[in-house]
């Protein structure tokens, strides 16, 4: 299974989403943004070695605390020499190896995010509780079914909305809406690169990601009904 | 963005071109062996480069693979957001026409032409889904760069 993570409007929190549902779903998180990497990363090979055919995507995986990534380089020379043409493959190769596979889309609508939604079975929209952002998120959704993704979740990021609230974006981007509360564990463990259930299991935020991971769950095996 | 995968075009703009620039242009017309698919073939040659445009037109009430060959090599095929247009492989062109559609098809060569430019391979009964081909959503969207504030910051 290969979930993309993506809204969009950068600053929503896509990142640390993808790497607390990552968590939650034993997956790799893939640090798919080539020219501005979020995620921590080790000091072997990265996704730029890996997209300019320089490292096996395999070994590029690292455990990073409890969550495996694969990280990517923080050079524009890297950005610039990977060969987005690999990424499916790259993907498909660690997700064989891995079982489950989460990328950690880049801001924005261009080749590079069309294609790891492309490459994905289904994505995941961040987003703020702004029309701005949800407008974004919009576009992306729109964007994941001309490629032919759907969208599993929804995480509406730092909000407590209520539910007629959640309903309305429900109704507006097709798929279930999940609010993570904005909340001091999540800044904290963010800043340490850390998932939020292995420094508070039972908070909030935490039980709300894993209520993201068991739809994407879900969403993964009525797809596989579906088919047969 | 909306519909950027569908009806793509080939993107050979003719209308630079002046008169006085042709040194050759003819427009052919020929049947393919299967006669389902027609192609009409226009040729430009200036400053030392064959211009081959074509338009190709699906008359059947279902979707077609067609498949063509360049009769001339090297084949310059065209770019779009620096990706070459997915369809062409070398000096070969696949595509697929919706029913009762057409579609531009064209490229460039440094080779002088002396028959057709492009010659019919195949043409079938498409299925009725397209695969979209990570070339296609590379070719379709713009290239990713990075924000004008990242330079500064790093």
């Amino acid at each position: 299974m290969i979930v993309a993570v993506s809204g969009g409007k950068g600053g929503v929190g896509k990142s640390t989403m993808a790497l607390n549902l990552g968590a939650e779903l034993d997956a790799v998180v893939v640090d798919g943004d080539l020219a501005m990497a979020d995620l921590p990363r080790g000091r072997g090979p990265d996704l730029h070695d890996v997209l300019a055919e320089r490292a096996d995507p395999i070994e590029a995986v690292t455990a990073v605390g409890t969550v495996q990534v694969l990280p990517c380089g923080r050079s524009l020379a890297g950005a610039r020499a990977a060969d987005l043409t690999r990424f499916e493959d790259v993907l498909d190769a660690v997700e064989r190896e891995f079982g489950r596979v989460v990328i950690d889309c880049p801001a924005g609508l261009a080749s590079d995010v069309g294609v790891q939604l492309h490459a994905s079975d289904l994505v995941v929209l961040v987003t703020a509780d702004t029309d701005e952002a949800i407008a974004d998120a919009l576009r992306t959704k729109q964007l994941a079914l001309e490629v032919g993704t759907p969208v599993g979740a929804i995480i509406l990021n730092r909000s407590d909305a209520r539910t007629e609230r959640k309903t309305a974006i429900e109704r507006a981007l097709g798929a279930t809406v999940t609010a993570v509360p904005s909340s001091e564990v999540v800044h904290e463990t963010r800043a340490q690169g850390v998932p939020v259930r292995e420094a508070e299991p039972d908070c909030l935020p935490a039980t709300r990601i894993e209520r993201v991971a068991k739809t994407v769950s879900r969403c993964k095996e009525d797809q596989h009904s579906s088919s047969w | 963005m909306n519909g950027v995968f569908s009806g793509q075009k080939s993107s050979y703009r003719r209308d630079t071109v002046t008169t006085a620039d042709r040194v050759l242009e003819f427009i052919c017309r020929n049947e393919t062996n299967s006669g389902m698919v027609d192609i009409s073939t226009r040729i430009d040659r200036r400053d030392g480069v064959t211009f081959v445009s074509a338009t190709v037109t699906n008359d059947r009430t279902t979707p077609q693979l067609v498949r063509f060959q360049s009769t001339i090599e090297p084949v310059w095929p065209p770019r779009r957001n620096g990706v070459v247009a997915p369809e062409w492989d070398g000096p070969r062109w696949e595509g697929r026409l919706e029913p009762e559609s057409k579609r531009g098809v064209g490229f460039a060569s440094p080779e002088t032409v002396i028959d057709e430019p492009l010659e019919s391979v195949e043409s079938r009964r498409a299925d009725g889904r397209t695969e979209l081909k990570t070339r296609e959503v590379l070719s379709s969207l713009s290239r990713s760069k990075p924000p004008k504030g990242v330079l500064s910051r790093r």
